[in-house]
């Protein structure tokens, strides 16, 4: 069963039971007030009729009195004055029913009035009576008996219900056809959130909904925007990745199948030719391992292994392995610093600064390192006077496979991942890369840690 | 010490017989009632001097000697008190649903009319049961005149004439139903018979007859529905309870006063000088003159007054 369903069916419940209720609640308020009012009536009749009695004997006239009002009200009326109808018998057994009963007697000779409800033997209905005694001092001359058959309220109510029944089946109607329209209202957003959720699973991520109103479906619709867009986005850089990796590849792989042809068919000199297909596979090995490492670091596989580790003897363990590439450091360490971190990506982060720096300057210029404890981090700086970067290609610098000279030479063969990666492992340590260029001039890329607090960590 | 405390308060308070006010004098008048059952005694200057109060409804009662035995139409047991002491002496197995009780002076037996079984049922002074003698349907109003006990049996035609000594009816008077009192007027020989009327039909006559052929020898007029008798010197006096009316007739069965009664008499008596009547609905018991019923005093007796038992020395 569908949502709006469900719903239509909630309201239709609903409205059943919000109108039988009224009507239930409407129609015991007319039956209480109408018959209240009525015995109010016949309680004001009985007592008028009563007053006109002076004691003694009932007369012809006064009975006569009676019978004329009983035809001219709505209510039948009769005096009674013969003994045996008013159980002056009781205690001598009655050999036939008394209009009234010992316990009647007994409150009308007090001069109380009595208001019955209910089926009558005598009269074999339900009627409302009163019975209003006539004393003449001690003794129950007589009675005056109004009623009036309940059925006459029953016609009354019954009217009253065909009145009713229309009108509830007309508001029934009002309501569900309000309530119809409400429920598409309502579920409309939701169908055209459904559709377009269907299109994203299919794969097109350009689906969107319209987020129209302001209520709880207008923010469910713009976040699920939202979450298209990023979707979308992602799928865009996965597509670009895939397309960037592939080329990148592409290069290494058609150096290699060329040279390895030519060698094969014993054209040129086959040293040379060796020594190119290696240094390409190198470049794809070195691509390969690049692109593990990211994808590691992204999908968070890789876990990061926290140990207080002396950042100097990174920085001097690292510089080692370089100065057959590059002999001209500069190093302005700190001995003391500690920071708390996984050694071998920090390893990473110092090859692979290392590296863009001695890639992007001449031989024998100066590659400076420092690091340097300030009050609660530690600034680890990588200053070179190479090419420099634009400014404008600053911020880029650090996503995957970009490369300030677009051409892909090889001669400065970098795989365009390294920052990436730098900027992954900074990150998972809590820190942060500044990255500082002047065109020409050189770079400076500083990392800043956290330092290890006194209380330690 | 506790254990006699407690010993005298049972003995103070709950177990033994109640015992009521005694009554020492031989001149008086019991009014027993039963809205609120109990039995007050008044002496024929009307004052109450004493009055008992009862824990089961009685709706009569016949006195004998120093004693009343009250029974109830739905009780199967009657009890005994002695007038004198206020003491309950005895309790009789009775059927259940008497009507009626009669004292029979020459057998010294109590004769009960029982409407179950249409029959009266005799007992002995000591309260066992000698004979039961059918008579008709619902015998209810019983009257012992000179070796006979009369009984009219209230949903027949039939008044009974039982003979005391041999319990059998020895005669069956022809009565209009729904028949109720009965008084003897031993002046002219006949018998009185209130008529209650049948249905919703409310009787005003009184029919009378002769107890010697026992046929109906006169009929007097006393609305509305006349039920409760009192004789003296020829003088036979009335009740009507449906118009609350006292009526007087002379010797020659002359309607020679009426008055108001109290509310819804039941029952009427003659009392020293006086004709005193119980109103059911009033309450009250009043005091007329005799012959001219004219009303001298009128005394609260209680709720709902329906028997007087009179008793004038010895």
């Amino acid at each position: 069963m569908t949502f709006g369903k469900k719903l239509w069916m909630t309201l239709f419940l609903f409205v059943i039971i919000a109108v039988g209720a009224a009507f239930g609640l409407a129609y015991m308020l007319y039956e209480k007030l109408y018959v209240e009012s009525v015995k109010t009536e016949l309680a004001t009749s009985a007592k008028s009729i009563a007053s006109d009695y002076e004691g003694g004997d009932l007369t012809a006239d006064f009975i006569d009195r009676v019978n004329w009002f009983s035809e001219k009200s709505t209510f039948e009326a009769f005096a009674v004055h013969n003994p045996r109808e008013l159980a002056a018998c009781i205690p001598y057994e009655a050999d036939y029913e008394t209009l009234i009963g010992p316990h009647e007697r007994d409150l009308l000779l007090q001069n109380e009035m009595i208001e019955e409800t209910g089926y009558s033997d005598r009269f074999d209905r339900q009627i409302i009576s009163v019975i209003y005694p006539l004393l003449d001092g001690e003794q129950l001359k007589g009675i005056v008996y109004l009623y009036i058959p309940l059925e006459r309220i029953d016609e009354l109510v019954s009217s009253l219900i065909m009145f009713w029944a229309a009108s509830a089946v007309l508001l029934i109607v009002l309501l569900l056809y309000g309530g119809m329209k409400w429920t598409a209202y309502v579920v409309k957003p939701l169908e055209s959130m459904k559709k377009a959720a269907v299109r994203l699973s299919k794969g097109d991520y350009k689906a969107r909904v319209p987020e129209g109103s302001h209520d709880e479906f207008g923010q469910l619709a713009r976040t699920f925007n939202e979450m298209a867009e990023a979707i979308e986005q992602e799928d865009e850089q996965r597509k670009t990745f895939i397309a960037t990796v592939s080329h990148e590849l592409r290069t290494p792989l058609s150096y290699i199948k060329g040279y390895s042809e030519a060698a094969i068919k014993g054209i040129g000199d086959q040293k040379r030719q060796l020594e190119i297909i290696h240094r390409e596979s190198t470049r794809m090995e070195r691509l390969v391992n690049d692109l593990l490492h990211l994808i590691r670091l992204e999908a968070d596989k890789m876990t990061i292994e926290k140990t207080p580790i002396p950042l100097a003897e990174i920085v001097h363990r690292t510089v080692d392995t370089f100065r057959l590439k590059h002999p001209y450091f500069q190093l302005d360490l700190d001995e003391e610093t500690i920071v708390n971190g996984d050694e071998g990506r920090l390893s990473q982060v110092m090859t692979n600064l290392l590296d863009n720096a001695i890639r992007y300057s001449e031989k024998n210029s100066p590659i400076q390192i420092e690091l340097k404890q300030e009050r609660k981090r530690i600034r680890w700086t990588v200053r070179d006077t190479g090419v420099g970067i634009p400014e404008e290609e600053i911020p880029k610098i650090t996503n995957q496979f970009y490369r300030v000279n677009k051409a892909r030479t090889r001669n400065d063969g970098g795989s365009g991942l390294g920052l990436s990666i730098v900027k992954q492992i900074v990150e998972s340590h809590g820190g942060e890369l500044v990255i500082k260029s002047k065109k020409g001039l050189g770079t400076t890329v500083t990392v800043i840690l956290p330092a290890i607090s006194e209380e330690g960590e | 010490m506790k254990k006699i405390i407690v010993t005298v308060f049972m003995l103070l308070t709950g177990c033994g017989h109640p015992s009521f006010d005694s009554v020492k004098t031989d001149e008086f008048a019991a009014v027993l009632t039963i809205k609120e059952p109990g039995l007050t005694f008044v002496n024929p200057q009307g004052s109450i001097f004493a009055e008992w109060s009862f824990d089961e409804l009685y709706t009569g009662g016949v006195l004998f000697d120093d004693n009343i035995l009250l029974y109830g139409s739905e009780l199967d047991h009657a009890v005994l008190y002695s007038i004198k002491t206020g003491e309950k002496t005895g309790e009789w197995t009775v059927p259940s649903g008497i009507t009626a009780a009669s004292f029979i002076d020459e057998t010294n037996e109590i004769a009960f009319s029982v409407k179950k079984d249409g029959a009266v049922h005799f007992f002995n002074s000591s309260g066992t049961e000698t004979k039961s003698t059918k008579t008709g349907r619902y015998p209810m109003s019983m009257l012992e005149h000179a070796g006979n006990l009369y009984v009219i049996n209230y949903q027949d035609t039939v008044l009974s004439e039982i003979d005391v000594h041999t319990h059998n009816v020895t005669r069956e008077f022809a009565i209009p139903t729904s028949s109720t009192g009965l008084a003897v007027k031993e002046l002219s020989n006949e018998i009185w018979v209130g008529g209650h009327g049948y249905g919703a039909e409310a009787s005003d006559t009184i029919h009378v007859y002769s107890l010697e052929t026992g046929s109906l020898a006169a009929t007097a007029d006393a609305p509305v529905m006349p039920i409760a008798f009192a004789e003296k010197n020829g003088y036979m006096y009335t009740a009507s309870h449906g118009s609350s009316t006292l009526y007087a007739f002379d010797p020659d069965r002359k309607r020679i006063a009426e008055t108001e009664a109290p509310a819804n008499p039941f029952a009427v008596a003659l009392f020293g000088n006086h004709l005193i009547s119980a109103g059911y609905d009033s309450g009250t018991l009043s005091f007329h003159k005799e012959e001219t019923l004219e009303k001298t005093k009128t005394v609260e007796i209680g709720k709902g007054p329906f028997m007087i038992f009179v008793k004038e020395g010895e």
